[in-house]
């Protein structure tokens, strides 16, 4: 609903004013809905975890009061070990994200940017993507036993190849008019991966961190939990181990709010260049 | 510029660098010296001294039983459920918070849980890859039930279709789509819950060798395991976009792209 208020007469803005209020009052109350019922939800999923063991249809011992974790949960909180461990896992996702980013973008773009050469390495990316870079977990403990780097390598594996393909894609999705355009008005090269390149690349770029962030914690967390780096994989895998159902659960609920929070910015970062992206189609058709 | 080349030039260009590729890591690795590292050639003769037919039918069937196991049980539980959320729109608002923390667990962690629950054994393994599997499936059926056309479903309402008619012929073929995609993310997650499941809790299976080789410094023989997992998550994904492709050709044909 874009509005051009230069082509409209002076009445015209005030109308769609009066109507844009009422489809935000629209949108308001559908949106205290979506709050309201969300929060009922999650009180009844809980609800129905607490009844579950409390009922004695599961034995408390193999899944605890949904309560219990909770209450756990926030005495944990308080703690400094509590964010030691969840630090130990970010810090692992970032360095292993970073390199991720620094190392596929560019190379994505500029497998991208050559039809020859794209044809040339597509087999082999195509053959390689699908291979679960937790295949190599048995390979990191020989190399580099339960430490930070086997994390940070997986990470690196797992969050790559989307970045890479989207990368590719972008580069592969761009106007060629445009470009040509371009050229011929002798707009320098610098301008020219500035204006054109970069935001046809980007919503692709964005599609690539979304997933690629998913990934990255997904290798983190299982060189945590099979080879014994530090984090919030490990932590859960000691404590089922030491028989401490509770604490282990509390720390899979923090690691579902890590994975949570990561997964809202990604979206809503995709969603903010997704967002020009479409307009812009729309407008050329 | 090789901006259209020939379909033999193209080809030969495709073939002839992954050609090269093969060939340097041939190269790179023909005298290692580093003890993790064999020689290709090492690797592909344990490869078919183990997996020719050795361990096929201890491994590598119990590994494949288990993903499928797994993969269709949350393909029967995801569908059903993404539609039933998707039908209205106040179960969609009050399962969205719900569902997306499920999404957002991450799916290794699903492991240990299983073990606790069910000890090692079948079940844990098949749970844990259903439970991390059903929800990219269930949430992509719903969002491609609720993006679907309205007139859609009106007309089969007009054209007095039963329930069962209306799902086989008309819901369930207009969301196909949706629901690869769904099963698209779902099948990497199977695999990675596998080689996780079975290197965590497992006397056979593809993953376990893979770690019992690495345990016994049988080198050559772990990197021939990782080779068989890789081929069996190129696979999986095979199979899959075969099936995609076939049940979606009408969909690829009705938008004008070439499969």
């Amino acid at each position: 609903m874009d509005m051009q208020p230069a082509q409209l007469g002076p009445a015209q803005p005030v109308v769609s004013a009066l109507r844009r209020n009422r489809l935000s009052a629209l949108v308001r109350v559908e949106r205290a809905q979506s709050v309201v019922l969300g929060a009922l939800g999650i009180g009844v999923a809980i609800c129905a975890m607490e009844l579950v063991t409390k009922s004695g249809l599961v034995e408390s011992r193999d899944v605890p009061p949904a309560f219990d974790i909770i209450n756990l949960f926030f005495a944990n909180v308080g703690t400094t070990y509590f964010w030691t461990v969840i630090g130990q896992t970010m810090v692992q996702w970032g360095i292993g994200f970073a390199i991720a980013l620094v190392i596929a973008i560019p190379l994505g773009m500029a497998i991208g940017a050559s039809e020859l050469l794209w044809r040339a390495l597509r087999p082999t990316i195509e053959f390689l993507r699908p291979v679960p870079p937790v295949a190599f977990l048995a390979l990191l403990i020989l190399l580099y036993g339960p430490s930070a780097k086997s994390a940070i390598i997986l990470v690196v594996f797992g969050s790559m190849w989307s970045l890479l393909i989207q990368a590719v894609y972008g580069m592969r999705d761009r106007d060629e008019v445009m470009l040509d355009t371009a050229r011929s008005l002798g707009i320098g090269s610098w301008r020219r991966l500035r204006s054109v390149t970069i935001p046809s690349v980007l919503p692709y770029l964005a599609t690539g961190v979304r997933l690629g962030v998913a990934y990255a914690l997904i290798g983190c967390i299982s060189a945590e939990v099979l080879i014994g780096s530090p984090g919030l994989g490990k932590e859960v895998w000691l404590d089922f181990e030491n028989g401490a159902t509770t604490l282990a659960y509390s720390y899979i609920l923090a690691s579902g709010l890590v994975g949570l929070l990561l997964h809202l910015v990604s979206t809503r970062f995709e969603k903010r260049y997704l967002k020009w992206h479409y307009s812009q189609r729309e407008v050329t058709g | 510029m090789a901006r259209s080349p020939g379909r033999l030039l193209g080809l030969s260009v495709e073939v002839g660098t992954t050609a090269a590729v093969i060939g340097i890591i041939w190269l790179l690795t023909a005298d290692s010296h580093s003890p993790f590292i064999p020689s290709l050639p090492t690797i592909l003769s344990t490869f078919r001294s183990v997996w020719l037919f050795q361990r096929f039918t201890s491994d590598v069937i119990p590994s494949v039983e288990r993903l499928a196991l797994g993969f269709f049980a949350a393909v029967v539980v995801g569908v059903p459920l993404g539609l039933m959320i998707g039908m209205s729109k106040w179960m969609r608002m009050l399962t969205r918070p719900v569902a997306t923390f499920m999404r957002s667990l991450p799916p290794p962690l699903m492991v240990p849980v299983a073990i606790s629950l069910f000890q090692i054994g079948l079940v844990m393994k098949v749970f844990s890859i259903a439970f991390v599997c059903i929800w990219p499936i269930a949430l992509n059926t719903e969002d491609g039930y609720a993006g679907l056309n309205p007139t859609i479903l009106e007309t089969a309402h007009a054209y007095g279709l039963g329930f069962w008619k209306r799902l086989f012929k008309v819901i369930l073929p207009a969301v196909s789509p949706r629901i690869f995609t769904g099963l698209r993310i779902s099948v990497a997650f199977a695999v990675l819950l596998l080689v996780l499941a079975e290197q965590l809790g497992s006397s056979n299976g593809i993953g376990w060798f893979v770690l019992y080789s690495q345990q016994g410094y049988d080198v050559p023989g772990m990197w021939a395991g990782i080779l068989m997992l890789a081929l069996l998550g190129i696979g999986a994904n095979a199979i899959l976009s075969l099936a995609e492709r076939r049940v979606l050709r009408w969909h690829f044909n009705l938008r004008g792209l070439d499969v």
